[in-house]
């Protein structure tokens, strides 16, 4: 049996407005941080890809990391 | 199947964490366990302990634990703890010398005082020093009775020899002070006290004074002997005088035999009044007074004697005699009574 996601068409409305909040959330974070958030949660990058790609030390991406989900939450959360 | 980021059984387990410091895993893999550790303090705080402890790097944690930064610190307490000890105690001991000298002083200024009160009193008495009131004996070398004797005397300290050099300038200072203070006593009490010139006749003591001659010179000339033996006028003050005052006061010494003894002693008396000589005077009288008895002791010797014993600073026994005066009627009665209104106390 084939496995196929199927979402019902009120939960796809949510599921858009939900993800140009999100942009409009990360838009709103420094250009560092956006970055950093892009690659780890979408692009599925670990810390070590991430510090390579960029040239940045690790320590420096886990605390963009952190401090981008930090701020969105707060975003969020003001929003609400 | 989803797990929430907090829930413990979807950690991963110690082989994945060490394989994730090691770097031994793929990208993927090291994605997931760094997903959760962004959510789950207790696993990236166990996988930063790793790590350090993979680099050996207990700087931040193990700064202290050193054995020789230990001993060091150690010896910096000990040090500044004793130092912080030796200066309390040196103020300490500063501070108690200081008070020492200071009442020290305050015992020499009392000393003197009661000193020029005494000679106030009797004025041939010989000021008692600190150390005769404090123990007489211990100059002496004599121990008093159930002391403990010392082991041994005590080497003599320089900065203690410098306190007491202080505090005999300053002794000597006050005993300087408190002659002044005594002559100017006796000058102010010469001139209070009116004089007489024993003939029944009072006068002040410049016109007494103006009869006697006041030059060296001239005094030495009154007192050359019979034989008329010049002598130079420092020479013969010296001798004459030392020799009529030691003769006087051996006469005082022997018991009053005839009439004639007890009129050189009034002799004596008068001249040692004109000298303000009061305790020598006093004593003569007093002594010819207690021979000859009050019948035969005429108001003026009775008048001198009560003047030598006020200027002697023995009030109680001047008041005596003025007393005596004013009750007899005699002609000094009036001064008497002025000088037991000034002079006694209540």
């Amino acid at each position: 049996m084939e496995f196929s996601v199927s979402v019902h068409p009120f939960e796809e409305d949510q599921l858009e407005l939900l993800l140009q909040k999100m942009e409009n959330y990360l838009h709103q974070l420094n250009k560092e941080q956006q970055t950093a958030l892009r690659m780890f949660f979408l692009e599925g990058k670990s810390y070590a890809g991430i510090a390579q790609s960029k040239g940045w030390d690790t320590g420096k991406v886990k605390s963009h990391i952190q401090n981008g989900k930090r701020m969105l939450l707060q975003l969020i959360k003001a929003d609400v | 199947m989803y797990k929430p980021y907090n829930d413990i059984s979807s950690c991963p387990d110690h082989a994945q964490m060490d394989a994730y410091v090691r770097s031994g895993m793929t990208q993927d893999m090291m994605h997931r366990i760094e997903k959760h550790m962004l959510f789950c303090e207790m696993c990236s705080d166990y996988a930063e302990g790793m790590e350090a402890m993979q680099k050996n790097d207990f700087s931040n944690t193990l700064k202290f634990s050193s054995p020789e930064k230990n001993n060091r610190r150690r010896w910096l307490y000990l040090v500044s703890a004793a130092a912080s000890v030796f200066v309390v105690l040196f103020s300490t001991r500063l501070w108690i010398r200081r008070a020492d000298e200071k009442s020290a002083q305050q015992a020499m200024q009392q000393q003197s005082s009661a000193n020029l009160s005494r000679q106030q009193i009797n004025p041939h008495s010989v000021p008692f020093t600190q150390t005769e009131v404090l123990s007489p004996l211990e100059d002496k070398g004599e121990q008093q009775p159930g002391s403990i004797p010392s082991p041994q005397k005590k080497t003599p300290n320089p900065v203690q020899s410098l306190s007491e050099a202080v505090t005999q300038f300053s002794e000597e200072n006050i005993i300087y002070e408190a002659s002044r203070e005594e002559n100017m006593f006796k000058k102010n009490e010469i001139d209070a006290v009116p004089k007489t010139d024993f003939t029944g006749k009072t006068a002040e003591m410049d016109v007494v004074q103006q009869d006697i001659p006041q030059s060296a010179a001239a005094r030495a000339q009154m007192k050359t002997p019979v034989n008329g033996s010049p002598l130079s006028p420092s020479e013969s003050i010296s001798t004459v005088e030392d020799k009529q005052e030691s003769k006087s006061l051996k006469e005082l010494d022997k018991p009053l035999s005839d009439a004639s003894m007890a009129d050189r002693l009034l002799k004596s008396a008068k001249e040692f009044y004109n000298q303000a000589e009061w305790s020598k005077a006093a004593r003569c009288l007093q002594k010819v007074l207690s021979k000859t008895g009050a019948e035969k002791f005429d108001d003026n010797n009775r008048w001198m004697l009560a003047n030598s014993l006020l200027r002697m600073g023995n009030l109680v026994q001047a008041i005596e005699q003025y007393e005596y005066l004013v009750k007899t009627g005699s002609v000094f009665k009036e001064q008497s009574s002025d000088s037991i209104r000034k002079y006694k106390i209540p």
